[in-house]
């Protein structure tokens, strides 16, 4: 701390603030009690008590207007100085003649009470821009800021910067650029210092053939005509017009130096071409190829400066000492260069409201509003340096500057502002008087009358009011000033003192009814104040607390009394309610109270936020909601409706319409906009325990006590932020590895598809709210996943385990004040599921598996129906053959002994002619022979033991054997020694013995054959039997042929009935030929096979 | 001198039908009757008939097992199978374990008698689905046998002509031989047929 400052003995600390700012120093420069954001003079120097040579003073205004031009002096200067500089107030404040302990003034007050102030933020390499000269800027389409360095191309949202440069941006030849261009399709024209121009489209850079390779050859202007033509102009006079993809070059004169070159484009259609000396224009649409330039019109200028297009037509003209406007070849505006001669102009741009800003070489920047009065921002005003490059004013009112050296610089009109005299102190309560002057309380510093630039304290006949803490200050409607104290009592302004009224203590409170009537609000109750004394209120009463922060009145007759410690309490007709925490009221703490114009009661708590009470239900409105500050200090409404609302951590203004949307739910966040230190206020701690604390003065500003002093606004300065944030998704990442980057104005790809197996998605988008980035809130949805979500200021959405399918993400965002950007940016998501999920592997699955049941089923039933069948048929074959065997005995055996038995009765009756019984004992043998040879057939025929090929075979042999020697016949067997073990069924083998048989017996009785030949043959699955002889042949004696044919239909049938074919052929050398083809079945005979029982 | 005859059959009254019918023949003396097969093996070694009739399926120990130990014992004395039916694979076990011929019951009395005769006679009957057999079992073994079993090739030839239908008063004729030496080869090859069967019998058993 300099020498000569020491702690306030009587103050204790109200040096402090003023100490810290003495010290804060930048650039060397002491900057003497400076509010945060600009070197403005207010200085308080000094405590009484600690030298008599030090008053407590500050500068009277005629020596402010000194004390400023000496602001900025090094620190070992200081000391002198102000030794100095106090003596003079000294003395002069002691010719004031007032008993003033304290004199505050405000220097520059005829000029600071009008002229702007400005809050600038500043950018620099260490928040990440590249260099620190800023040569060129401008604002994309999308809404990012894109600044050119000599180390690269730079984005900027408002938080990030990202670099394009040689080294990661291919196409780009050079990292040194020095012009950027957006044309209206989006394309950027970027010049660089020595490599030329480039074209960047959809993020794939081209070099442009203009310009290459001279250091005169950078480009230095470029537009855009009504044609959509681009037009850009080197440095050395090369004028290029692209359109189309075709290129046109004309040359200017470049005989001389020239340090302005320009190419504009007027919405009229024209296009207008300068150079130091010249300055011409040409219609678009008449130019040719290749065919000089024909002027429409020259304009007089012999030095041309700077030459803007107009955004409300025409152009800004820099030329010959002043600033012109013209219109359509017409004269609007001519004012002096308001900058010292032969300045050089780098940079100018529109504002907002179209008003020229114009950046120079070292002389700062010019801000003009529409009568050519000028603003100039220095480093005075906060700017980092005086040297600007490049302007750029955006759509929400802030001008950027890029700085030569200094990076990159903010700047944005303050609109708080504070009353000098109030710097450093806790002011408690603030109100108006008629004469325009403002009373303002504070903390151990009495009662100050502030007007026309001068405090004045006012003191009680007993001495300063600072001995007492004032808090509350009204001024009634009869112009009464009360004066509420801790441990001084009430107190009411006669006759420029403050007299004690009444018996009250501890007044935190002091409210006029609407009948006139005068309350307080005491640590012991609640009072009234008529003219015939006072009426007192306390618990015994029915008061629910004794300590009384707020008094509220409302048209209807109640009365509110807000307590601390019994929560609300409505008054009326001499009876309290009392609404309190255990009765569900948010809190018992009320430190403040507001009636609006609709009779809705407005409550703030010392930490449970805000509550509405409307028609007895209330609505709780906390941080968690959106306020910045759960301790509410007092509560104001401007003319717009909006509630201002002062707290711990800030002051904020909340639009009513929010508040009760909210509490119709309507919406479920408050969109809030708060206001400390950087807006310019002198702290963001607002003051608390008084009521009334804010005022609302005639002319419509509000004014806020703070912790370190009085700060004014005009509500109406403050437009609701309409801009709906651009919202744009920078970056995707899947799995973690970024797949598309938002690069050198690219579009992101409109969909993007994830393979298989990869699902783990996360994208990131930012908000292009320049004034406010950090304020921007954000919502999303991924369309076919999750609806809506509101997710704060949070920059990227992550999805771990999307499952497959089709999305769309949508991302939106609001500004500070709750504007959301009704057209969220969207990108279609595509989840590519794995194989066994897509669609056609599932039908697929789904008909293959119903295939296989199907078959499953069809194969089971179809088995068991075949099982069942071949049951059947084989209850159905063991049937037939038991019928076959019942007839078999039936008609031989039975037959047989039918005959032997009536042979055996005849030989009975015969017995007496011995010839006769001869007879039929021949007969009875001979019946009883052929009965056992039936028997011998048909057992073999049954035996399962014989259903062989070799058992049918021996059979037939045997068979033919016994027939044909008995008949006398030779025979001869072919048979093969071994036969292969094939089982023959037993209708099979029943049906080709009785053919063999039959064809023997027919050989035996018709063919009249002396030998018989029995072969056996095998062809693939038949075996053929051949039974020849060498008898008459088939075409026997006509009278046989008719039996014959019945007995061959027989033998046929038999074999067709088994699957095989029978023929009957006559035999080369004379005879027959009879060929059983019968077909073997697969099945082996199980070896070894257990033999029947033979019979014996 | 007779011929004696030993019956083995379990039907009494055709045991009885039988012994009656060749007793009165002068030429056959029936000396006993048995109703199964363990009996006559204790007593037919001891009484020695020439010729046995037996039938193959009996009660207890069967016909054919039933020869084959009685061949052992007494290797001398003949035997006829007597069978319903003709069923050749008993038949083909019984002549395999010894037995000389067979007879169908149903054959009438004087082909019964003659059969007796021809196997008293030495002759060895074998009709073509019997060679068949024959021919088949000798085919099987070959390879294992010993070259003493094995057929020689006139007996070889006989077989085959046997089997292909040839009688053998035809095949004496073809093969330039006499009728009795038809029969000679026959009786050789039932022989080692027999021996053949033995030793596959053994090799059965020892393989168990």
């Amino acid at each position: 701390m300099p020498a000569g400052f020491k702690n306030c003995s009587f103050c204790g600390n109200s040096f402090g603030p003023v100490a810290q700012r003495l010290e804060q120093a930048t650039h060397n420069r002491l900057v003497l009690g400076s509010n945060p954001s600009g070197p403005t003079i207010k200085a308080l120097l000094k405590c009484p008590g600690d030298s008599e040579n030090f008053p407590r003073v500050l500068s009277p205004i005629d020596q402010l207007a000194r004390i400023r031009d000496v602001i900025f002096v090094s620190p070992n200067k200081f000391k002198d100085l102000t030794t100095l500089l106090l003596k003079k107030v000294f003395t002069l404040a002691a010719s004031f003649g007032l008993h003033a302990l304290l004199l505050l003034g405000s220097g520059l007050r005829a000029e600071s009470a009008d002229a702007p102030r400005f809050l600038v933020d500043h950018w620099s390499t260490k928040e990440g821009l590249p260099q620190k000269a800023v040569i060129t800027m401008l604002q994309s389409r999308d809404g990012y800021l894109w600044f050119g360095t000599l180390n690269g191309l730079v984005r900027f949202d408002g938080i990030r910067f990202v670099v394009f440069d040689e080294s990661n941006t291919p196409g780009l030849k050079s990292s040194r650029i020095v012009k950027l261009f957006e044309d209206s399709r989006g394309n950027f024209w970027i010049g660089t210092e020595t490599a030329g121009a480039a074209f960047a489209k959809n993020g794939a850079v081209k070099t442009l053939d203009l310009g290459q390779g001279r250091r005169e050859g950078m480009l230095v202007s470029a537009c855009e005509d009504s044609t959509g033509a681009v037009w850009l102009y080197t440095k050395d006079g090369e004028l290029g017009r692209y359109r189309d993809g075709k290129v046109d070059v004309w040359n200017l004169p470049a005989n001389q130096f020239n340090r302005c070159r320009a190419v504009i484009a007027e919405k009229s259609g024209l296009v207008w071409i300068g150079q130091d000396q010249l300055l011409f224009s040409v219609d678009p649409k008449k130019v040719k190829s290749s065919s000089p330039l024909q002027p429409e019109q020259v304009a007089p200028v012999t030095r041309l400066d700077f030459l803007l297009a107009s955004g409300k037509g025409g152009q800004w003209r820099l030329a010959d000492g002043s600033v012109q406007k013209w219109v359509d070849a017409k004269q609007e505006s001519n004012w002096a260069y308001p900058w010292p001669a032969n300045t050089r102009i780098t940079s100018a741009c529109e504002d907002r409201e179209g008003n020229l800003v114009v950046g120079t070489l070292a002389e700062g920047i010019f801000w003009f509003d529409a009568a050519g009065q000028v603003t100039r921002l220095t480093e005075k005003e906060g700017l980092s340096y005086n040297s600007v490059l490049s302007l750029h004013a955006d759509a929400e009112g802030s001008l950027w500057v890029g700085l030569d050296g200094e990076g990159l610089n903010r700047v944005k009109r303050q609109l708080f502002k504070v009353l000098e005299p109030s710097v450093g102190l806790t002011v408690q309560s603030i109100c108006e008087d008629l004469l325009g002057g403002f009373w303002f309380s504070s903390n151990n510093k009495g009662v100050g009358y502030y007007k026309d630039g001068v405090v004045q304290q006012v003191n009680s006949k007993g001495g300063p009011m600072s001995i007492w803490n004032v808090r509350p200050l009204l001024l009634d409607r009869q112009q009464r000033l009360w004066a509420g104290t801790l441990h001084g009592g009430l107190f009411q302004l006669q006759n420029r003192q403050f007299e004690p009224t009444g018996n009250l203590r501890d007044t935190f409170a002091l409210h006029e009814d609407l009948k006139g009537q005068i309350w307080a609000g005491t640590l012991d109750g609640l009072a009234r104040l008529d003219a015939d004394g006072i009426k007192k209120w306390r618990m015994k009463e029915g008061l629910s607390a004794n300590i009384v922060r707020a008094i509220a009145d409302d048209s209807a007759g109640n009365l509110w009394i807000g307590t601390e410690g019994g929560g609300l309490n409505r008054f009326r007709d001499g009876k309290f309610v009392s609404f309190r925490q255990a009765s569900g009221f948010p809190s018992d703490n009320i430190s403040c109270l507001h009636v609006d114009a609709e009779g809705v009661l407005w409550v703030g708590t010392f930490g449970s936020g805000l509550v509405r009470f409307k028609e007895n239900k209330w609505t709780h409105y906390t941080v968690d909601q959106g306020l910045i500050s759960n301790g509410i200090g007092y509560i104001i409404e401007d003319k717009q409706n909006c509630l201002w609302i002062g707290t711990y951590t800030g002051l904020m203004r909340i639009r009513k319409k929010a508040l009760n949307d909210f509490a119709e739910k309507k919406i479920r966040f408050i969109p809030c906009r708060s206001f400390g230190e950087r807006d310019g206020l002198p702290s963001s701690e607002c003051t608390q325990g008084s009521q009334p604390a804010a005022y609302g003065a005639k002319d419509g500003h509000l004014w806020f006590p703070t912790t370190a002093g009085l700060a004014s606004v005009d509500p109406m300065q403050f437009h609701f932020n309409t801009n709906p944030p651009p919202v744009l998704i920078e970056s995707i990442l899947v799995e973690g590895k970024k797949q598309n980057t938002n690069g050198l104005n690219a579009r992101l790809p409109e969909r993007i598809v994830l393979p298989p197996g990869k699902n783990r998605l996360e994208i990131q988008y930012s908000s292009l709210d320049l004034s406010a980035p950090n304020t921007a809130r954000f919502k999303y949805r991924l369309a076919g996943y999750e609806e809506w979500s509101e997710v704060g200021t949070r920059r990227v959405a992550s999805y771990p385990k999307l499952p497959p399918g089709k999305y769309r993400f949508e991302v939106t965002a609001c500004n500070e004040d709750g504007f959301w950007n009704g057209v969220p940016s969207s990108l279609a998501i595509i989840v590519q599921p794995p194989f066994w999920r897509t669609w056609w592997f599932l039908t697929l699955a789904v008909w293959g598996t119903l295939a296989m049941i199907v078959g499953v089923v069809h194969f089971i039933s179809v088995q068991k129906m075949q099982r069942q069948l071949e049951g059947f048929r084989q209850q159905q074959a063991l049937e037939k053959e038991r019928a076959r065997i019942a007839r078999d005995i039936h008609d031989q055996v039975g037959a047989s002994l039918t005959q032997v038995s009536l042979l055996g009765e005849m030989v009975e009756s015969d017995k007496n002619f011995p010839e006769e019984v001869e007879a039929h004992a021949r007969q009875i043998s001979q019946a009883a022979r052929e009965t056992s040879h039936a028997l011998d057939e048909i057992v073999w025929t049954v035996n399962p033991s014989n259903d062989t090929l070799d058992g049918l075979i021996t059979y037939i042999c045997k068979h033919a054997q016994d027939y044909l020697s008995v008949a006398g016949l030779r025979y001869r067997l072919e048979i093969p020694a071994s036969l292969p073990a094939k089982t023959i069924s037993p209708e099979a083998r029943h049906n080709v013995f009785l053919t063999a048989k039959e064809a023997v017996t027919n050989i035996v009785k018709h063919a009249h054959a002396t030998e018989v030949w029995i072969r056996l043959a095998f062809e693939s699955r038949n075996f053929i039997l051949k039974i020849e002889d060498n008898g008459r042949g088939p075409g026997g004696a006509n009278t046989e042929a008719a039996r014959l044919r019945n007995g061959l239909s027989n033998m046929r049938k038999r074999m067709e009935d088994i699957g095989g074919k029978f023929s009957m052929t006559s035999r080369p050398e004379g005879g027959t030929i009879v060929a059983l083809t019968v077909p073997i079945a697969n099945a082996t005979i199980p070896v070894p096979s257990p033999r029947g029982r033979g019979l014996g | 001198m007779a011929i004696t005859v030993s019956i083995v059959e379990d039907n009494e009254q055709l045991r009885a039908t039988l012994c009656r019918l060749i007793n009165r023949d002068e030429e056959f003396n029936c000396i006993s009757q048995f109703a199964d097969a363990e009996a006559a093996l204790a007593s037919l070694p001891k009484e020695k008939p020439k010729v046995v009739l037996m039938d193959i399926n009996l009660p207890g120990m069967n016909g054919v097992e039933c020869v084959r130990k009685l061949k052992q014992i007494a290797p001398e004395i003949l035997v006829v199978m007597l069978t319903a039916y003709e069923d050749t694979e008993n038949i083909f076990n019984a002549l395999a374990a010894g037995a000389s011929g067979y007879l169908l019951k149903r054959a009438p009395k004087a082909e019964l008698l003659d059969a007796i005769r021809e196997v008293n006679r030495g002759g060895s009957p074998m009709t073509t689905h019997i060679a068949r057999k024959v021919v088949q079992s000798f085919q099987k073994s070959a390879a294992s046998a010993k070259s003493t079993e094995n057929l020689s090739a006139r007996e070889q030839e006989v077989l085959d002509c046997l089997s292909q239908g040839f009688l053998y008063k035809e095949i004496a004729d073809k093969l330039g031989i006499g009728y009795e030496t038809v029969h000679t080869y026959i009786r050789r090859i039932y022989e080692k047929l027999q021996v053949r069967t033995r030793t596959e019998a053994v090799a059965k058993f020892l393989r168990r």
